[in-house]
């Protein structure tokens, strides 16, 4: 996509093992697909030297929306994303749950 | 999409995938305080932060801001509706403060000049959080760390900044950062609830 747009992910249904931890904010960022990658960063983890703990993650519903100009338009996709560690094993699953 | 560790974390993580504030006057609003100051501050195009510092809720606000093309006019409205919310400009860069607990935000603590390169936002917060005096006020506040959803990395970043920062506040650093990446709005959310005292700083636009 030419030309600068806001693309803005907005999280939903949101769970976690983790006491203290909330539903991450919606946040936006300025994109120029033609220019660069559109790439997220999905991120589980603590502030060294800590480490996550055991079985710690989280989970929640990540959807988007564009903006160019002053019109925004919703995308349909939903993605599910769980991160963290599973009874041991860190992972970032992120399924595609309307495409 | 590509995995990878940050460096600097204990962290897993994936990579996949001008002034106009318009707002309706005087409705009532089903949104929180500090997102409805969110939507204001984004929609100004202006570089800047947010500071809640709440116990386990942050209210409802009381109407819309004023309907204003003017930033500042949009926010004094909101001051003068919400008692908890203050603001301040300092260059191009504005920080609104909604102040729900008595507890003092951790982005008053006093940092040494400094003179740091970065390619991202999420990596020039990195250093600054791991200044000695933020370590030592979150310790002495009792505060768990919440890290952030690094998100999507916006056409501002990508590219290596090298920035100065004078002697100055967390606060004035991170306003700084957000002005050398163009008009990025940074949030911090600092809370009590019950026994759990979180802090989370989050770049919410890039």
């Amino acid at each position: 996509m030419g030309g600068n747009f806001t693309l803005t992910e907005n999280f939903s249904n949101y769970s976690t093992t983790v006491s203290g931890l909330t539903i991450p904010p919606t946040q936006s960022s300025t994109q120029n697909t033609s220019v660069q990658t559109l790439a997220d960063t999905q991120f589980f983890g603590t502030v060294a030297p800590s480490c996550p703990g055991s079985n710690d993650h989280e989970s929640f519903n990540q959807s988007f929306s564009v903006t160019v100009g002053s019109t925004t338009y919703p995308l349909s996709t939903v993605n599910l994303i769980q991160r963290g560690e599973y009874s041991g094993t860190f992972h970032v699953d992120v399924t595609v749950q309307t495409p | 999409m590509r995995t990878f560790l940050t460096l600097g974390f204990c962290t897993l993580s994936l990579i996949g995938a001008n002034n106009a504030v318009a707002q309706a006057t005087a409705k009532q609003t089903a949104k929180a305080v500090d997102i409805l100051a969110e939507d204001v501050l984004k929609t100004s195009k202006h570089p800047g932060g947010i500071e809640l510092i709440s116990g386990c809720d942050v209210p409802v606000a009381r109407a819309l801001p004023l309907e204003s093309e003017n930033l500042d006019i949009a926010l004094t409205s909101m001051a003068e509706r919400e008692r908890h919310l203050t603001w301040t400009k300092t260059g191009t860069a504005y920080t609104v403060t909604i102040q729900l607990m008595k507890d003092q935000g951790i982005t008053s603590v006093r940092l040494p000049a400094l003179q740091m390169s970065a390619n991202t936002l999420p990596e020039a917060t990195d250093k600054l959080l791991q200044a000695a005096a933020v370590r030592e006020r979150i310790v002495s506040m009792k505060l768990t760390e919440l890290t952030e959803n690094l998100g999507f990395t916006s056409i501002n970043e990508g590219q290596e900044h090298n920035i100065g920062l004078p002697a100055g506040t967390l606060r004035e650093d991170l306003n700084a950062l957000a002005t050398a990446f163009g008009t990025a709005i940074w949030k911090l959310d600092q809370r009590q609830c019950g026994n759990n005292r979180t802090v989370r700083i989050s770049w919410i636009a890039r």
